[in-house]
C-alpha cells in the first residue's frame, strides 16, 4: 500500500501566525490587522501611530517604508520592551521573522522568562528553519507557562520535523489536553504514530480528527490508511470509501478502496474499484497489476495477460504483476513459460511464498518428480519463515501496543479506550 | 582502467552496518522531565547526564550505576577513554554484572578492540545467557571479526526475541544473512522493516537499495540508495553505497556531483577521494582529476589502485615520467599485496 503525505509542512505557517496574534491580543496590543487606511506618517514620534504606519506600510507593500520605520522606531525605544514586542509581533505578522526573532530575542533579554516573548521567539525562529534554538526557546516557555495548548504544538510540530517522533507523540498529546477539539492536531499526532509504526494509536487519533472534521477527506483518509495497517481491513475499507464520498478527486483513492476489498476476498467490488481508478488514471500500474491478478482467478486470459503486460512492460520488475502472468501460464498449462516467470518471482523476492507453491504444483503435475521434491522442500522452508515472520511481526506490536497504549487512551479528550481488534 | 574492486578497497569490512542505536524510547521518568531537557541537543543532554553522575559519585564512589551512566555518557560524546575508564572501574565493583560488562564489551567495541569487545560479551553470555544487549553485540561483533556466521544470527535472533521493541536488530539480521547467501531470510527481514519503520525510512531504503543490487538490479538500487541519502544525509553508508553504483555502472556525470559533496562531508575518506578523481577523471580533463588522485594516494598510500589511477592521469597530461614511477609503485603495491595474501594463506 502506498503510504499518504504528510500535511506537517502546509499546516506549520497558518497555525503558528494564528497563535503569535492570539499571544499579542492576550497581552492586551490592539490588533494589527486593522490599519489599512488613512495611513499615518512615518515622522510621528508616538509608537502607537509608527506602528499603524509600519503596519500599513507592509500591507500596501511598500516594504522599504516599513523596514525603516521599524528600524526607527527600534533605535529609538531601545529599552521599551512593550513597544519592542509590539513592533516584533508585527513584523512577524508580516513575515519578517529574522527581524522579530531579533526583537523578540532583545525583549527576553529586557524581561527574562516571560512564557509569551519565548514562545513568540520560539515561534519566529522555526520560521526561520533555526529548529534547535526554536525548540529551546518553546520548552523554556513551557517550562515557565505549560498551560497554554499552542505551546506544546509548537513544540510537537519541531519535534515531528526533526524525527523525534516520541517528543513529538508527547507534545501532541499535551496540546489536545489543552485543546481537545484540534482536529487538525489530532491529524498530526495521528501522524506521528504513524511514523512511530503504532497503528493502532494512529487509526484513534485519526478517529477523533473524524469526529471532530466530519467533512475532512483526508482524516478518512489516513483513519484508512492505520486500519489497514493495523488488519482491521473491513472497517478500513470503510473509511475510505468515506473519504472517497468526501473528495473523489482525492489521489489512488479508488485504488485503495480496491486493494481493501481485495484483501478481503471481495474480489468483483474490488475490480470495480480498480477499473475507475484506471478511467482517472489509466497507466496506474498498481491498479493495472491487480486487475490482471483477478482476471486471471476468472480466467480472462486476453484481459490478464493484456493488463499484466502493460504493467511489465513499465515495471519489468514488478513482482505481482510476473507473479500473475505466472499463475496465468500455469493455469493455461503453458508449463515452461510458467517456470521461467516464476523463478523470475522468486530471484526478485527470495521468500515468495506462492511462487515456490505454484513451482512445486507445476513439478508436481507434470511428473518431474525430482524438481517437484527439491520445489516442495524450499516451500516448506519458505513457509516456516513466513510463520516466523508472522510472529514477529505480532512481537513487534505487541511491543509498540505496551509502548503507546496508555499514551493512546490518554489522546482521547476523555481517555475514551481504544477501539478493539477485528 | 581496471574495475574497481569494492571489497578489496574497503577491506571487506563494509559487510556489516555499524548503525548505532537509534533514538531511546522515552521511559516514564523521561516523560516527567522538564522540556528544556527533553529538548536540549544531544550534546548538552548529555554533558548534563556527565554532570549528574559525577556529583552522585562525590557522595557515593561506589556506585556502579552512576559509573556506568557516565560512561555512556562520554561515551556518546566521544571521550572513549574516559568512557572505558568508568565501564572498568564498574565491573571491578561489581564483576558479577553483566550490565557493567555489557557497557564495556560496547566501548571497546566503539574503541576498535574487537576481539576483546568480543571476549566481554561472551563473558556477559557466560552468566547471563539471555542478556539482549550482549547477544546483539556478540553476533555484530562475530560477523565483523569474520566468526562463524551461524552463530552470530542465532545470537541475533534470540536477542530480537527477547526485545522486540529494539527493531533496529533486524537491521543487523538482514545484513548478516545477505553475507551467509541466505537471500530468502534476508528478504524476510526486509519485509519486518517494512512493517516497523516508515517508507521513507532511511536505513530501510538503502538496505533495500543493498538487496536489489545483489540482484543486479542496479538503477532500482541507485535509485534508492539516492532516497536514502536525501531522506538522512548522515547516513554515510547509503552515499557510498550510491557513489560506488553510480560509478560501477559508469554514470561518470551522476557521480561527479554524488562524490563532490561527499568529499566536502568527508574529506578523509579515502574511498570518497578515489571514486571521485575516478569519475572526474571520466567527464573532465586529467588535470581536474590530478588533486584528487593525489589525495587519495596521500589518505591510501598502501592502494595500488590509487597509484595505478594517478599514473593514468598523468600519462594522459603527458608526464611520462611520473606517469612510469606511479605506475610503477602501483605494480610494487599489488606485488607486495599478493606476497601478503600468498604469506596469509600459508
Amino acid at each position: 500500500m502506498n503510504s499518504i503525505p504528510n500535511k506537517i509542512a502546509i499546516l506549520g505557517r497558518m497555525v503558528l501566525l494564528f497563535s503569535i496574534l492570539e499571544a499579542t491580543s492576550m497581552r492586551g496590543h490592539p490588533p494589527l490587522c486593522h490599519q489599512q487606511t488613512d495611513a499615518p506618517q512615518a515622522t510621528a514620534s508616538d509608537p502607537a501611530t509608527l506602528l499603524a504606519f509600519i503596519d500599513s506600510a507592509f500591507r500596501t507593500h511598500r516594504t522599504e517604508a516599513a523596514v525603516a520605520a521599524a528600524n526607527d522606531l527600534a533605535r529609538r525605544f531601545p529599552d521599551d520592551s512593550q513597544v519592542l514586542t509590539r513592533l516584533a509581533s508585527v513584523m512577524a505578522e508580516h513575515s519578517q521573522d529574522e527581524r522579530a526573532a531579533e526583537l523578540f530575542a532583545r525583549v527576553d533579554l529586557l524581561r527574562p522568562h516571560s512564557p509569551k516573548v519565548l514562545y513568540n521567539l520560539g515561534v519566529a525562529e522555526y520560521h526561520l528553519k533555526r529548529l534547535k534554538d526554536a525548540a529551546h526557546a518553546l520548552a523554556e516557555s513551557a517550562d515557565l507557562d505549560p498551560r497554554p495548548a499552542d505551546t506544546h504544538f509548537a513544540l510537537g510540530l519541531i519535534a515531528s520535523e526533526t524525527g523525534e517522533q516520541e517528543n513529538a507523540i508527547l507534545e501532541f498529546r499535551h496540546a489536545l489536553e489543552r485543546a481537545p477539539s484540534r482536529a487538525d492536531w489530532y491529524e498530526l499526532l495521528g501522524q506521528a504514530y504513524s511514523r512511530a509504526a503504532f497503528w493502532q494509536g494512529a487509526a484513534e487519533a485519526y478517529k477523533h480528527a473524524t469526529q471532530l472534521d466530519a467533512r475532512g477527506a483526508g482524516h478518512y483518509l489516513h483513519l484508512g490508511d492505520a486500519l489497514f495497517r493495523a488488519n482491521q481491513v473491513k472497517v478500513a475499507t470503510e473509511a475510505f470509501e468515506r473519504a472517497a464520498q468526501l473528495d473523489p478527486n482525492l489521489p489512488e483513492i479508488n485504488y485503495l478502496i480496491g486493494y481493501a476489498y481485495r484483501t478481503q476476498g471481495e474480489t468483483d467490488r474490488a475490480y470495480e474499484y480498480f477499473r475507475r481508478q484506471l478511467t482517472l488514471t489509466p497507466q496506474h500500474l498498481e491498479s493495472l497489476a491487480n486487475l490482471g491478478a483477478i482476471e486471471v482467478e476468472k480466467q480472462h486470459w486476453n484481459e490478464a495477460a493484456n493488463d499484466l503486460q502493460n504493467v511489465l512492460r513499465e515495471a519489468p520488475d514488478h513482482v505481482e504483476a510476473n507473479f500473475a502472468l505466472g499463475l496465468m501460464y500455469s493455469r493455461r498449462g503453458e508449463h515452461e513459460r510458467a517456470v521461467e516467470v516464476l523463478r523470475r518471482v522468486l530471484r526478485l523476492r527470495p521468500d515468495h511464498l506462492k511462487a515456490q507453491y505454484e513451482l512445486y504444483m507445476i513439478y508436481a503435475r507434470t511428473k518431474q518428480n525430482d524438481l517437484a521434491q527439491t520445489a516442495l522442500a524450499e516451500w516448506k522452508t519458505l513457509e516456516a519463515l513466513d510463520r516466523e515472520v508472522r510472529r514477529e511481526l505480532a512481537n513487534l506490536e505487541h511491543a509498540r501496543e505496551a509502548r503507546w497504549s496508555h499514551s493512546a487512551q490518554q489522546a482521547g479528550p476523555s481517555g475514551e479506550k481504544t477501539a478493539g481488534r477485528e | 582502467m581496471r574495475p574497481i574492486e569494492w571489497q578489496r578497497l574497503r577491506g571487506g569490512a563494509a559487510c556489516i552496518l555499524l548503525f548505532t542505536a537509534g533514538g531511546a524510547l522515552l521511559t516514564a521518568g523521561d516523560e516527567q522531565q522538564s522540556h528544556v531537557k527533553r529538548f536540549a541537543n544531544s550534546e548538552t543532554k548529555l554533558q548534563l547526564a556527565v554532570q549528574e553522575a559525577t556529583s552522585r559519585l562525590q557522595t557515593d564512589p561506589q556506585n556502579v550505576q552512576a559509573h556506568l551512566n557516565r560512561g555512556s555518557a562520554r561515551l556518546r560524546l566521544g571521550q572513549l577513554g574516559a568512557a572505558l575508564d568508568d565501564f572498568r572501574t564498574a565491573v571491578s565493583l561489581n564483576p558479577s554484572s553483566a550490565d557493567a560488562q555489557a557497557h564495556l564489551c560496547f566501548a571497546l567495541w566503539m574503541a576498535g578492540s574487537l576481539q576483546p569487545a568480543l571476549a566481554a560479551a561472551r563473558e556477559v553470555l557466560a552468566r547471563d545467557p539471555d542478556n539482549p544487549s550482549a547477544l546483539r553485540y556478540a553476533g555484530r561483533l562475530l560477523l565483523l571479526t569474520g566468526g562463524d556466521r551461524r552463530t552470530a544470527i542465532q545470537y541475533l535472533q534470540r536477542a530480537a526475541l527477547l526485545k522486540p521493541e529494539e527493531a533496529d536488530v533486524h537491521f543487523d539480521l538482514l545484513m548478516a544473512y545477505r553475507s551467509d547467501g541466505d537471500t530468502p531470510r534476508a528478504w524476510a527481514q526486509l519485509r519486518l522493516l517494512h512493517a516497523t519503520y516508515p517508507s521513507d525510512n532511511a536505513r530501510v531504503l538503502y538496505v533495500e537499495g543493498l538487496l536489489a543490487q545483489d540482484q543486479g538490479r542496479s538503477d532500482f538500487a541507485i535509485e534508492h540508495f539516492r532516497q536514502a541519502a536525501a531522506t538522512d544525509p548522515s547516513l554515510r553508508e547509503a552515499r557510498d553505497a550510491l557513489a560506488k553504483a553510480l560509478v560501477e555502472n559508469r554514470r561518470w556525470q551522476e557521480a561527479v556531483e554524488v562524490l563532490g559533496s561527499l568529499t566536502k562531508h568527508d574529506p578523509q575518506s579515502f574511498l570518497g577521494a578515489y571514486l571521485y578523481a575516478l569519475a572526474l577523471y571520466h567527464v573532465k580533463t586529467p588535470r581536474e582529476a590530478e588533486p584528487e588522485a593525489r589525495r587519495a594516494v596521500s589518505l591510501g598510500p598502501g592502494s595500488s589502485d590509487a597509484y595505478a589511477l594517478l599514473g593514468d592521469i598523468l600519462a594522459q597530461e603527458g608526464r611520462e615520467a611520473e606517469a612510469r614511477a606511479a605506475h610503477q609503485r602501483a605494480r610494487d603495491l599489488d606485488s607486495g599485496n599478493r606476497e601478503e595474501v600468498r604469506k596469509k594463506d600459508q
